[in-house]
């Protein structure tokens, strides 16, 4: 059979498995085995032998070690009060612009986005504080909600990130690279929301807008920090900034690797809860059973990915389908546009990490014969699967701040349209001008 | 009978769910240690310009024995991605019927893997195969807790497929 034939049997096979409501990693494993054996003609007892040097490897491999650590940061920090001093914080800051303090969601998620690598803990520990906040105060809902479900999503572009440390691991790129290259990106996004945010509260003079005296009427958190001062803010932010500056410092400074890094960052954030007397031995237990759940959830699928891609590779179907797309003579735009649309797709329906391994497989071997570079692929990949947590009917920033703020997840999809058609945007700046996402890393380890 | 049965079924369930939280503790204790090694040999890095040696490989170990160990307990969690769409479309009985044929599908992707983790175990425990590092560890110690780990995830989706059958029968 040739690669095309095999690649659409065993594209059919995952799509079915999915849609039959199995799990993802099951469905994975079973495509996996039986491509081997139907499309391969291998016997069990080969599948075995395989299968089984493939987990070893991939269940003990050190760079994944980081994940745990980074969602445990995330989960320690969404259960003390710490997302409280970012927003007290970034309130006299950005309260100044137009907008308000709209964008304490966007440079929130930004800033806690260095810290954590995920987009739901990012989303979460962020909304918790401002959709109560920004609630009492009479902001827009449409565009505190879009806002924040747009700019959760940069948990993972902004790093330390997860799903750039599973891309790193299944693509065989550096992972300190891609955390690199992650960084311009993430805060010209946050730029291009809070612009639009500052635009369309002008555009429409939004009662909250400076200047207005219903804004002065209900200046940001009054009963805490009614004379709260840029001192104040510094206070609240530096601890913030430290452990941001320790996770990243230790990485680009060659001290640490990102594993290490998240080992650092982890200490950092016990220090600073126990110090604040925010650490409990409940919030230390609940914090650690979190992380457990979720790490196991994305591992299941990166090792079931791990299978498969080794499944295709046997029967060179990544090799041939490169060679067939090369051949046909599609331009790296046109492959970037396609993909776009295949991957808006996948996620209305799948998450972030699900879509990263069922794709990669077969797409990382077309990037490489299109002469695209597996960076800023890696970031192009991670900005489609952000659009995808914001996408319904699976979109999980969206199933979190439904969950926070109780406003139905189809009133939400339309708050978080507008965000989505940024990032198609910056998604078509970053291809005319990749210098922004490739300028980084570039310079730091060239 | 059949009271009995669905009792029995039930009390096999609280105690698969109890003895996978027990085994999900060791895994969050795994956690905390790899925690502690990381920070163990930044310090000797840092301050006393040695090492352990055996970081890498030893968090290696204790994450695939985290993974494995903590399966059940974030299956019965139901935590594991899954994509719902046909179960929307489905009747009370129609689900638990789908649910007890998603277990048992789980049941054969795992016993494929069982198998063929087993099959290394054995051979490292036989011939003595130790790591290729300083510590030399014998690799059947850690691929054992991996062995534990997925035959008692194995015999959780057992468990499972029996009370989703008993429920279909109900609905």
């Amino acid at each position: 059979m040739d690669p095309l034939t095999s690649a659409a049997v065993v594209l059919a096979a995952i799509l079915l498995v999915l849609a039959s409501g199995i799990w993802i990693y099951v469905g994975l494993i079973l495509v996996a085995a039986g491509s081997l054996m139907f499309l391969g003609d291998m016997p069990l007892d080969r599948v075995m032998n395989i299968f089984g040097s493939i987990i070893l490897r991939s269940a003990g491999s050190w760079e994944l070690s980081a994940i745990p650590l980074f969602i445990w940061i995330g989960e320690l920090i969404l259960k003390t009060d710490i997302s409280m001093r970012i927003f007290r914080g970034l309130a006299p800051i950005v309260g100044r612009l137009p907008g308000g303090l709209i964008h304490s969601n966007v440079f929130g998620c930004t800033l806690f986005s260095a810290i954590c690598g995920s987009s739901a803990a990012t989303t979460a520990t962020v909304g918790k504080i401002t959709i109560t906040e920004l609630g009492h105060k009479n902001y827009r809902e449409s565009l505190v909600l879009g806002s924040l479900a747009g700019s959760g999503s940069l948990g993972l572009l902004i790093p330390p990130s997860i799903v750039m440390i599973v891309y790193g691991v299944l693509a065989e790129v550096p992972i300190d690279r891609l955390f690199a290259a992650g960084i311009l990106p993430g805060i010209f996004i946050a730029i291009v929301f809070s612009v639009y945010v500052a635009i369309r509260c002008l555009i429409s003079g939004d009662q909250n807008a400076p200047g207005s005296p219903q804004y002065r009427a209900v200046a940001p958190l009054e009963e805490p920090a009614q004379h709260y001062t840029l001192w104040n803010s510094l206070q609240d932010l530096a601890p913030i900034m430290l452990i941001v500056g320790l996770v990243l410092g230790s990485i680009y400074t060659g001290l640490a690797t990102p594993s290490e890094a998240a080992g650092i960052g982890m200490v950092s954030v016990l220090v600073l809860t126990a110090v604040t007397r925010a650490l409990t031995w409940d919030v230390f237990q609940s914090s650690l059973m979190s992380t457990l759940h979720t790490s196991i959830m994305i591992f299941t699928v990166v090792i079931a990915a791990s299978l498969i891609s080794t499944a295709l590779g046997y029967l060179h179907i990544p090799i041939g389908l490169a060679n067939y797309i090369v051949g046909s003579d599609i331009s790296p735009g046109q492959f970037i546009l396609l993909t776009s649309v295949f991957f808006l797709f996948l996620g209305m329906i799948l998450d972030g990490v699900s879509i990263i391994v069922m794709t990669l497989p077969i797409l990382f071997s077309i990037v490489q014969g299109l002469g695209i570079d597996p960076i800023w692929f890696g970031i192009y990949l991670v900005i489609m699967v952000e659009i995808g947590q914001i996408t319904p009917p699976v979109g999980f920033n969206l199933m979190i701040i439904h969950s926070i703020s109780g406003v139905p997840i189809s009133r939400m999809a339309l708050y978080a349209l507008p965000f989505c058609f940024l990032m198609c945007l910056c998604v078509a700046i970053f291809y005319f001008i990749p210098e922004i996402v490739m300028y980084l890393p570039n310079t730091l380890f060239n | 009978m059949t009271g009995k049965n669905i009792s029995f079924i039930a009390h096999l369930d609280g105690a698969m769910t109890r003895s996978g939280r027990w085994l999900s503790w060791v895994s969050v204790a795994l956690i905390v240690y790899m925690l502690g090694h990381i920070a163990l040999e930044i310090v000797l890095r840092a301050f006393f310009d040695t090492s352990t040696f055996v970081l890498e490989e030893f968090v290696g170990y204790a994450l695939g024995a985290m993974i494995f160990l903590a399966l059940a307990a974030t299956h019965t969690e139901d935590r594991l991605i899954r994509v719902n769409l046909l179960k929307n479309f489905l009747g009370p009985r129609g689900r638990e019927i789908a649910d007890a044929f998603a277990n048992l599908a789980a049941m054969g992707a795992c016993l494929l893997l069982f198998g063929a983790l087993y099959n290394i175990f054995t051979r490292n425990l036989r011939f003595g195969i130790t790591s290729s590092s300083f510590a030399e560890t014998p690799l059947w110690i850690p691929q054992s807790l991996i062995i534990v780990g997925l035959g008692f995830y194995i015999l959780r989706l057992a468990v499972n497929v029996l009370v989703h059958a008993e429920k279909s029968l109900k609905a």
